[in-house]
């Protein structure tokens, strides 16, 4: 805040890159000050996958299938980790922020809201692939996954750029949510949301009526994409088609972020008229 | 000035960690290199000559012949010339065949690698990975066995074959023809390179509940639909009445044999005049304790193969 709100910043026309690199900068300060946050986001992911990844599977009978849940659920948690982060950072987060009145002080700073909101979706995109690389560890190591470097590498990058649907739902639902429900209701949202659309278990577990209402959620979109993109037997699993998950998760990017701005303008205009 | 830099530093870093992580985790040929086991010995070229070897060619027996290979081809046997400028391998004492087809696999992990240390140079895989198949023969690697696999079942949502993978493709008990062809069809698009329908209830082994399972319309619709694609039915039975469903139904082949009742005389002639093969299975049937503890397989076993030889069998591992 101190480097935000200096003078020397304020006086000279400051480049916008300047602006969001210390807005990056700022973002993982607050998070590395606030593990409350941070930790969970890091190792429920990384636990959830030891227990049901690597530990569960490796008491199958057949170790073809045990390594196909590894791989699956590499893929799965990966995008449940940054579908957390995203909708913490940028949902609940700005809901916080707004009623500690911190979107008021923002007013008065050199940055500008996308500004502000790409260095959060900067931040949730790093904390998402630190997610990813360490289930990719744990997943080489103990879970007996291979795949081939570009495989890796595109796993990766689809959980990175997960953080732009995910961030733009989480700032819609941020908006519409109060500043003291908004963490109660995320979580009340996407921790189902996770389960339903395949993340923790293979969707083809529930029962159908819930594997049909699937594509609903941005996250089954996401995790079709990234099951894909692992291939092999735990692609397999995957039943949609990749490219309409990529489009679908072009519509929800668009859509939140639509409805995220309509809000705000409202709310704008009735506190500032 | 100086936080700047020094925040920025840690972008090139971390990308650079990100990238060196990237080439660190584990690719499938990896996993090849590094198999617990040496695999058979790879001559260091696909040019050699074995040379005073006992040669059985599949159809007689050459006491002493000396076979040259070029470029992983068989070249001549006992050519007229000596070929000095090729590595020599001393048959002596040996017996050379060709290599052996596994017709009942389920091949996974080193599967492919370790199977030429039994002279197996063609897996057969009754349910398996598509995409292994499809790697295993895009390039013809000397230190692997090929592999032709039924990828997917045909098998009911609940049915055998579904406890070993979740989310396995099922076709359910409501399907009309139509969808009968349509999930024939997809396994074919998926990969399978023919098709095995699993007729099995468990009944045979006294499983105290029953497993949904093909009924005999539906075998016939699927079999029907194989052989209008070009491919091979084949089915997964234990049961005599099950056996004689399929081929009812015109498989092409059963790939177990039966285990709850003797067949007639009659049905053996049925199996035959149909030309039905049978892939018996009996070295997970049978005692398989017994081969684990063979002096003449017992050397080339890894630990992990002779401990599966003595577990549990295959009936055992139905339910």
């Amino acid at each position: 805040v101190n480097a935000l709100a200096s003078p020397s910043t304020n006086s000279r026309g400051v480049s916008s890159a300047r602006i969001l690199g210390l807005e990056v900068r700022n973002e993982f300060l607050k998070l590395l000050r606030m593990p409350a946050f941070a930790l969970p986001a890091l190792f429920f992911p990384w636990m959830f996958y030891v227990l049901f990844g690597l530990v569960l599977p490796s008491g199958r009978s057949m170790g073809a299938s045990g390594s196909t849940m590894s791989a699956y659920l590499l893929a799965t948690y990966g995008v449940f980790g940054v579908l957390g982060v995203s909708l913490f950072s940028l949902g609940a987060g700005m809901a916080i922020e707004r009623g500690q009145g911190w979107a008021t002080v923002r007013r008065a700073m050199p940055s500008s809201t996308p500004l502000h909101l790409m260095a959060r979706l900067t931040v949730a995109s790093t904390f998402g692939l630190t997610v990813v690389v360490g289930l990719c560890i744990l997943a080489a190591t103990f879970g007996g996954v291979r795949l081939p470097t570009t495989q890796w590498a595109l796993l990766l990058a689809v959980v990175a750029l997960c953080a732009l649907p995910f961030g733009a739902v989480g700032l819609a639902l941020g908006q519409m949510l109060g500043p003291n429900s908004a963490a109660g209701v995320i979580n009340a949202v996407y921790l189902p949301m996770s389960f339903l659309s395949g993340l923790w278990i293979p969707l083809q577990i529930l029962p159908k009526a819930l594997q049909a209402a699937a594509p609903i959620w941005p996250s089954y979109h996401a995790s079709q994409v990234a099951l894909s993109v692992v291939g092999g037997q735990a692609g397999a699993l995957a039943n949609g088609s990749v490219w309409s998950s990529v489009l679908a998760l072009g519509l929800f990017t668009v859509g939140g972020f639509l409805v995220a701005a309509r809000l705000q303008k409202r709310a704008a205009a009735r506190t500032w008229g | 000035m100086t936080t700047r830099s020094r925040a920025w530093l840690w972008i090139p870093l971390a990308a650079a960690a990100l990238v060196g992580l990237v080439f660190w985790l584990p690719t499938p040929e990896d996993s090849g290199r590094s198999a617990s086991t040496p695999a058979a010995p790879v001559l260091p070229s696909g040019s050699f000559e074995i040379r005073d070897v006992r040669l059985f060619d599949g159809e007689r027996v050459l006491e002493r012949a000396t076979v040259r290979v070029e470029n992983g081809l068989i070249a001549a046997v006992n050519p007229a010339t000596a070929g000095d400028a090729l590595p020599v391998v001393d048959g002596k004492g040996r017996t050379l065949l060709p290599g052996l087809i596994d017709a009942h696999t389920h091949s996974w992990g080193d599967a492919l690698e370790r199977a030429l240390a039994f002279g197996v140079t063609t897996q057969l895989d009754q349910f398996g990975d598509v995409a292994m198949a499809r790697d295993s023969r895009l390039e013809t690697a000397p230190d692997r066995a090929d592999l032709f696999t039924a990828g997917n079942l045909i098998t009911r949502p609940g049915g055998h074959g579904t406890q070993f993978r979740p989310g396995t493709p099922a076709l359910e008990a409501t399907a009309d023809e139509g969808a009968v062809d349509a999930f024939v069809a997809a396994r074919i698009a998926e990969g399978s390179d023919w098709i095995k329908l699993v007729i099995e209830d468990g009944h045979e082994i006294g499983m105290p509940k029953l497993l949904p399972t093909l009924d005999a319309a539906t075998v016939r619709a699927v079999v029907d639909a194989a052989h209008r694609r070009g491919k091979l039915a084949v089915a997964h039975v234990h049961a005599l009445d099950a056996a004689r469903m399929a081929v009812d139904a015109g498989v092409d082949g059963l790939v177990h044999t039966v285990v709850d009742a003797l067949p007639d005389e009659a049905f053996a002639r049925r199996l035959a005049e149909n030309k039905v093969f049978v892939v018996p299975t009996l070295s997970v049937l049978g005692p398989r304790a017994a081969l684990a503890d063979d002096p003449r397989l017992a050397p080339f076993l890894t630990r992990a193969e002779g401990a599966q030889l003595r577990g549990p069998d295959l009936l055992a591992q139905l339910e």
